[in-house]
């Protein structure tokens, strides 16, 4: 039973993170060589209003641990909260490269929460998240890079039949519920957007690779 | 080995599979930010964390990890601890040149307030336009 289940998340975990799509053109990236990345709210079109800064509380450290110089998030949020750009459709909206200048940054990163929901069935809970990045030039508003992420997440469910797995099921599906467990999917989803090879992000100046993986991105 | 102890080596292999070794040690940093954006009175906490992460790093030799020093130098001005604001302001300017310029007006900022204790938002107005013209 443990040995099909850890095979099975294995699978999904396949299916859904490392999947190769088409392979990203990243001339523009290439040739803007971006050393450093501001990030700005998250626009939020899921119903929880928690999401944007929850998210914001998973996305520096990826983006550091591929070698950029990732600007202070909280620092940042406040800062624009001062200069009355709280309102994050908004800042999305502002010209980049006047928002790049305010902060000396090479590139922008926008995130767009498109889905962040816990669905809740008696027997069976699917939490799920889905984001949008974009990177833009912070000296020409060039888009860089683009990404669409996904992640699912369901409680392994209880295989052992009876009346005793269904309430096992329910109990799980309500504890999800309860608190769903979007940390760790968001940060699954960072993680799966930014290192896939000819999907995510090419090493930064910070990193061991910076450009001697040319063939991957 | 087992079938079992195999595939629990090939799944934790998958998950970590996409991730690099760490360039840096966040210690608690994400966590705690969380915890912080969940509950604000936990401020402290997240002061505490990114002291500790500066702290842990800085002993053992090792870069802090970029934006630390600014989040905890902006901790330390909004409590009104200029000169503290101002010393790991300077820290991430010297540790990461791409932070200069911002940190620069984040010193001025701190220098330039009156130095109280009080728990009024720090930047004003004025400060501000001090960050749009650049410093």
């Amino acid at each position: 039973m443990v040995v099909r289940l850890i095979s099975l998340l294995s699978i999904l975990f396949l299916a859904t993170a490392c999947l190769q799509t088409v392979p990203k053109d990243y001339a523009s990236f290439r040739n803007a060589d971006p050393k450093s990345l501001l990030i700005v709210p998250a626009v939020n079109r899921s119903l929880e209003v928690t999401a944007p800064d929850y998210f914001l509380a998973t996305i520096s450290r990826p983006l550091a641990e591929r070698g950029y110089y990732v600007f202070p998030v909280y620092l940042v949020k406040r800062v624009m909260e001062e200069d009355g750009m709280s309102d994050a459709d908004m800042v999305h909206a502002e010209d980049p490269v006047q928002l790049a200048s305010l902060f000396s940054a090479d590139a922008i990163l926008y995130v767009t929460i498109q889905k962040w929901e816990s669905q809740y069935a008696v027997f069976a809970t699917n939490t799920q998240i889905e984001i949008d990045y974009v990177i833009k030039d912070g000296s020409t508003g060039v888009e860089l890079w683009s990404h669409n992420q996904k992640m699912n997440y369901s409680p392994s469910q209880n295989s052992g039949g009876g009346i005793a797995g269904l309430i096992a099921n329910a109990i799980t599906a309500a504890t999800e519920k309860a608190a769903p467990n979007y940390i760790p999917l968001a940060r699954q989803a960072n993680a799966a957007a930014f290192n896939p090879p000819h999907q995510g992000l090419p090493s930064g100046p910070y990193a061991k690779a910076y450009q001697q993986d040319m063939a991957d991105y | 080995m087992n079938l079992k102890t195999t595939a629990l080596v090939i799944a934790i292999t998958l998950l970590t599979g996409c991730a690099r070794p760490g360039l840096y040690n966040w210690g608690g940093y994400s966590n705690s930010m969380y915890t912080f954006y969940k509950n604000p009175e936990q401020k402290m906490q997240f002061t505490d964390t990114l002291l500790s992460v500066i702290n842990t790093n800085e002993a053992a030799g090792k870069t802090v990890p970029p934006g630390i020093y600014a989040e905890y130098g902006y901790m330390m001005l909004e409590t009104g601890q200029m000169p503290d604001a101002v010393i790991y302001f300077n820290k991430e300017s010297k540790a990461w040149p791409e932070a200069k310029p911002f940190m620069e007006t984040m010193v001025k900022l701190a220098k330039g307030h009156p130095k109280s204790t009080s728990s009024k938002a720090p930047i004003g107005a004025a400060d501000v336009d001090l960050i749009q013209k650049g410093g």
